[in-house]
């Protein structure tokens, strides 16, 4: 499993080079990648299925239980079937939608990338693995939404879809982590092997509160879709393969795949059922007042993702069932009336579905899969998204919730996306050829063969669910439920009264469709679609992030050092105090009285060192103040020899040279010596006397303290046996510290760089 | 101020800063001393000499560019690093070898590592010093 995610970071490593030596076919080539992962996950298949799951897994960081583990069961299969298969359609037809484009190249390292991310998703067997994935499919989907990156709505649409996902992904790390320590594990298997683990763990519904919250906004669930139909803002291909069939169904995955550990959680169900439920009707209302046909898929899509959540949410076998049959069947026609509006929009020049009709004399092919696909959204027979209607309705119905509200739900949803499959396969293919922007003709080849073969699999996959899309959709449910269930699906089950829904669902959905032109002036009227929703509150919270990043930068960074030195020595002494009046630890100077025998010299040291403060103090020129502040320095570093410390002391003795020599070089460069009011000097004493009176009782409250210390006697007795050096401080620098020692110089150069910079800078000038 | 006198002993005294500085480098793993230390001292006295005798002077005398120096330390340092890991120890791990060399001791990679740090000293000090005295 490994070099599947290995192969498909080779991919967008190559697809660069690649596009330099054949910019017209680098997608086809690269395609090779999807379609050899999606063989190669047929031929794992009958050994999963058997099995029930593989792992494979090498060890990474071993001290935080990172391992790259990766698990391939009958949920994490049926998704890589999905995203490979998918991704091999998607990889050509971008490869012709961008036909020209010269950063082409680029658009593949980012759509490779992508893909690997979700792959390394759907299989990694460790949740920390998972969340680096995860946060990788954030980061490519936001070079790829922001791929036009010379328009500022993709930019911004691009930044809008990361911090909301990102924030997501956060508050999901928090809950993996919660969940790794209480349970004692990362890995995904050894969790869902004993998934009653957590059971009675009063930490249980907030780790699946904080897991829940990376799903809902991976998924974009109400209130946090609306960064799903800004991202549209991405070209074509990839609203088709991020935003039907993979990446928003990472937040579907994640349920599905911890279902087994939380379906006894109130709080992961009910809040499924309840985002999912808000969402499914929302979405599909607000797709309702739109007219772009970008913008209708994407709140379809919403309106989809909230069904599954709900599915999962109420957790019943035929509900989570349902949920997996519905995600096939949505990513199958989502996936095709995508690249159908791509190639609408690229031969058209036009999305707009109120003005678009009579398409299909120019566009045949086109016109094929848009029905199909439409039919299957509809949901009729014997479309694949007929058997996800029955089943989807049948879940509804039987749940054990307050059904008739669940049920009703997903009747008027379902009566909405037949509404809008209308328009999507008949209104603009059929009746008066309207005027376009660009002259009409079918699109080209590579852009043909996945809209139809998906579409046609729509319809296949009807009349041969038993034997397509049974076994894989039994085993991947199974693998949700953690119990043996049978999934039988099949067209006719009799006229009961759910095939009536499912006619009546037409019915409506046909009466929809044609009040469309109302309910649109009705919408526009009544601004139904601008209202303010979430998206006014991440508008309105993002300039006032700025602000107080801004106001805060402000009194920090004011520039004027003096402020700087206030702040450091303020913090330092609250953060002392803080410690101190925590630890219990009463400030007792028992062995003050050894303070009292000064020697002679002693009280010479101090004696400079206070001429030096008083000099500094009143000191009429800088030149003054420098000599002054290098007096009490020397004082310093005098008794630091005296008192054992010789490598202190040299230092301090010729860091105060160069001290002195670089404030006497800069002296040119400072603007006029200003004496400081003594009203403000005072104002500036005190933060210094507190520091230097804080610094003085510490120090003499660490004298009174036992003297053992391990850290001590580790270097004490191990720089001579381990490092083979008798000077501790040297030993310390240069071998068990030398990794910090090592950043310390490389700080220096690129300091030194910087300040050599700067004074040409200001020579030059 | 700049007399012969001055001139004269400071040409004399620049060669024995360095030799005092290396001499504190090389002691520096058993007795005080060490890169940091020895790097300012060579610094401080190569320093002195520019300010005697002049910053072109002294740069065409002993051919120092600091920036160069800089960059020189930096891999020395780098390497010394590397090397263990060339022998199947662990990054940093130090790697000293068997005999040692008279006057300087026993070699190895935390030395080679203080060698470094050493002559990054001087090159970052010089560097910012010859600059802001060149006006």
């Amino acid at each position: 499993m490994i070099y599947v995610i290995l192969t498909g970071f080779l991919a967008a490593l190559l697809s660069v080079p690649l596009h330099k030596y054949f910019p017209k076919g680098v997608g086809t080539i690269l395609s090779i990648v999807p379609i050899g992962i999606f063989v190669w996950a047929i031929s794992r298949l009958e050994n999963v299925i058997e099995i029930g799951y593989v792992t494979e897994s090498y060890e990474w960081v071993k001290s935080i239980n990172l391992d790259l583990s990766f698990r391939l069961d009958g949920l994490s299969i049926f998704f890589v079937l999905l995203i490979s298969g998918v991704g091999f359609f998607i990889f050509n037809y971008a490869n012709s939608y961008l036909q020209n484009d010269p950063n082409k190249g680029r658009f593949f390292l980012y759509l490779s990338l992508f893909m690997t991310a979700m792959l390394g998703i759907v299989m990694s067997n460790n949740l920390l693995i998972l969340f680096i994935f995860w946060e990788l499919t954030s980061l490519s989907s936001y070079l790829l939404i922001g791929y036009y990156h010379h328009q500022e709505e993709s930019r911004k649409s691009a930044l809008m879809a990361m911090l909301v996902t990102v924030m997501g992904g956060l508050f999901m790390l928090a809950g993996f982590i919660l969940l790794g320590i209480e349970v004692g594990s990362f890995n995904i298997t050894e969790i869902l092997n004993n998934p009653t683990l957590l059971d009675g763990n009063q930490l249980k519904p907030i780790i699946a509160a904080l897991i829940l919250v990376g799903a809902l906004t991976k998924s974009a669930q109400f209130p946090f879709h609306f960064w799903l139909p800004n991202a549209m803002a991405a070209p074509a291909p990839v609203s088709a393969y991020l935003h039907s069939t993979t990446m928003v169904k990472a937040g579907v995955f994640l349920v599905a795949r911890l279902s087994p550990l939380f379906n006894n959680s109130d709080v992961w169900t009910l809040t499924l059922i309840h985002i999912g439920g808000i969402t499914m009707v929302y979405g599909a209302i607000i797709a309702i007042t739109h007219t772009d046909m970008k913008k209708v898929l994407a709140y379809t899509t919403i309106s989809a993702l909230g069904i599954m959540m709900l599915l999962l949410g109420m957790g019943t076998t035929i509900s989570v069932q349902a949920a997996m049959v519905f995600l096939l069947a949505h990513a199958l026609y989502k996936g095709t009336l995508f690249m159908v509006t791509g190639n609408v929009d690229h031969e058209a020049g036009s999305r707009d579905l109120s003005k678009l009709s009579g398409l299909g004399k120019k566009m045949p092919y086109t016109f094929y899969a848009a029905a199909l696909a439409s039919l299957s959204m509809a949901g009729v027979i014997p479309f694949f998204g007929f058997i996800a209607k029955e089943i989807l309705y049948g879940a509804a119905f039987s749940s054990s919730f307050a059904s008739s509200i669940i049920g009703f739900g997903t009747f008027v949803t379902g009566v909405m996306f037949a509404g809008l499959a209308f328009e999507f396969g008949h209104k603009i293919f059929t009746g008066k050829t309207s005027e376009t922007p660009k002259q009409v003709h079918e699109a080209p080849g590579p852009m043909l063969w996945g809209p139809i073969v998906l579409a046609t699999l729509g319809l296949i996959g009807g009349i041969f669910s038993e034997q397509l899309a049974q076994p894989i959709l039994h085993h991947s449910s199974n693998q949700i439920l953690d119990v043996e269930h049978v999934l039988e699906l099949g067209l006719w089950h009799g006229f009961t009264i759910i095939f009536a829904l499912s006619l009546l669902t037409l019915v409506f959905g046909y009466l929809l469709f044609k009040a469309r032109k109302r309910l649109l002036t009705f919408s526009d009227k009544h601004k139904l679609n601008q209202k303010p929703g979430p998206e006014n509150v991440y508008n309105k919270s993002i300039p006032a992030l700025l602000r107080v990043a801004k106001g805060q930068t402000k009194f920090f960074q004011s520039g004027i050092l003096r402020n700087y030195l206030i702040i450091i020595t303020l913090t330092l002494i609250s953060i002392i105090w803080l410690q101190v009046l925590l630890s219990n630890n009463s400030i007792h100077l028992q062995n003050f009285y050894e303070l009292t025998q000064l020697k002679w010299y002693e009280l010479v040291f101090v004696i400079l060192m206070g001429i030096g403060i008083a000099n500094t103090l009143v000191a009429k020129s800088r030149l003054t103040s420098i000599v002054s502040l290098g007096l009490i320095g020397y004082g310093t570093a005098a008794t630091f020899l005296y008192f054992g410390g010789p490598d202190v002391a040299m230092t301090q003795f010729l860091i105060e040279t160069l001290t002195i020599v670089l404030f006497v070089l800069t002296l040119n460069y400072l603007p006029k010596f200003i004496e400081i009011k003594r009203s403000n000097k005072i104002k500036l004493m005190i933060p210094a006397l507190l520091f230097g009176i804080t610094m003085t009782i510490i120090l003499l409250w660490i004298h009174t303290l036992p003297s053992a210390s391990p850290v001590r006697d580790f270097y004490a007795q191990s720089s001579y046996l381990l490092a083979k050096g008798r000077n501790v401080v040297n030993v310390i620098l240069v071998d068990f510290r030398g990794l910090d020692t090592m950043g310390e110089i490389t700080v220096l150069a690129i300091a030194s760089l910087g300040i050599f910079s700067m004074l040409k800078y200001i020579r030059s000038n | 101020m700049r007399t012969v006198i001055l001139k004269t002993s400071v040409k004399l005294l620049t060669p024995l800063f360095i030799l005092f500085s290396l001499f504190l480098l090389f002691r520096g793993h058993n007795a005080a001393g060490g890169g940091f230390i020895g790097g300012l001292l060579a610094a401080i006295g190569l320093f002195m000499r520019a300010m005697v005798l002049g910053v072109n002077n002294t740069i065409a005398k002993y051919r120092i560019r600091p920036m160069g120096i800089i960059a020189i330390g930096l891999t020395i340092a780098l390497i010394s690093l590397i090397i263990p890991l060339l022998l199947g120890h662990p990054l940093m791990t130090g790697v000293w070898l068997k005999f040692s060399v008279p006057l300087i001791g026993k070699l190895g990679t935390p030395l080679m590592f203080d060698i470094g740090v050493y002559a990054l000293v001087i090159g970052v000090v010089l560097n910012i010093t010859f600059i802001l005295s060149k006006n």
